[in-house]
């Protein structure tokens, strides 16, 4: 490899060259999977933390208010499990989709409103977790270090 | 380390993964204890609900005579919190949230009014006097 005048031979300065040139486009991709596991797993605890209030049923006061004249099923605890949570590739935009499951009893806008619960903290972990900027009261979108975070829908089974 | 104080390389990527790996570690591990710490307000809270309406619901079924007593945590996860009954239901009000269980109020004497308030740390004789359930203050 190093000869006794201190010299290197080409050959080994070329695979040092492919090396380096490899081991920079395979950190952009090992970079930007590990920014989307992240997400994920942030997704994941964010869903738990909104599950885990309907499970309780224990909501800051305007909610619980709104929830006593409107939805006052809500105010009882609500079993919901969630079967998946999906990661839809974007350019600088992904998506989630969350596929959920209740035992309870739930209308359709009741559905709507915890499926809409898990969203929110499902976004707001992300956001925390890459510590940025809030966007909107909703976290609407959330926010990674490159990449904007928008939540779909959740689809119940 | 070699005998002239250099490093390998390899040793310093490694190095390098493993802070990346402790430091997302560290991130996951603080939300999860956020999470966890909020599960506890709410279990908490809701177990205090349920357990005054089944002491409620207890004394009543007991008959005439019947009295149990119970003492209110002082804090729920190390704050204060307020609970109330109505003809609604019981309300738990902590952390700024509120949670409330669903309760046989028919069966309540409110003292001719509308609300009787519990305060945390105190203990409440629950007494059944003519199939109604009255509330009393023991200390």
């Amino acid at each position: 490899m190093m000869n006794n005048e201190g010299q290197i031979s080409a050959e080994y300065i070329l695979l040092l060259i492919v090396i380096i040139v490899f081991m920079i486009s395979l950190s952009t991709i090992i970079i930007d999977q590990q920014e989307k596991n992240t997400i994920l797993s942030a997704a994941k605890i964010g869903s738990q933390e909104a599950i885990d209030k309907n499970a309780y049923s224990m909501y800051y006061n305007d909610t619980f208010n709104y929830y006593q004249q409107e939805y006052p099923r809500l105010l009882r605890p609500t079993n919901i499990e969630i079967i998946n949570i999906t990661l839809l590739d974007g350019n600088d935009t992904l998506k989630i989709q969350t596929i959920a499951h209740t035992h309870s009893q739930l209308s359709n806008d009741e559905k709507y409103i915890v499926g809409s619960r898990i969203n929110y903290y499902i976004r707001k972990s992300i956001t925390e977790t890459f510590k940025q900027q809030q966007s909107d009261t909703f976290y609407n979108p959330a926010l990674s270090n490159n990449y904007k975070i928008e939540t779909e829908d959740v689809i119940w089974k | 380390m070699n005998n002239k104080g250099t490093v390998s390389l390899e040793l310093i990527v490694t190095f390098m993964v493993l802070i990346v790996i402790f430091s997302m570690m560290v991130t996951f591990s603080l939300n999860e204890f956020g999470l966890i710490d909020q599960t506890q307000n709410r279990k908490e809270a809701r177990l205090i609900t349920i357990h005054v309406s089944q002491i409620i619901d207890n004394v009543y079924v007991n008959g005439e005579g019947y009295s149990q007593t119970y003492t209110l945590p002082e804090k729920i996860n190390d704050e204060s919190y307020i609970l109330y009954l109505n003809e609604s239901g019981i309300f738990l009000n902590s952390h700024n949230q509120i949670t409330m269980d669903k309760y046989n109020f028919e069966v309540l004497s409110f003292n001719n009014g509308k609300k009787i308030i519990l305060t945390p740390g105190n203990t409440y004789q629950f007494v059944n006097n003519n199939n109604k359930v009255y509330i009393y203050q023991y200390n």
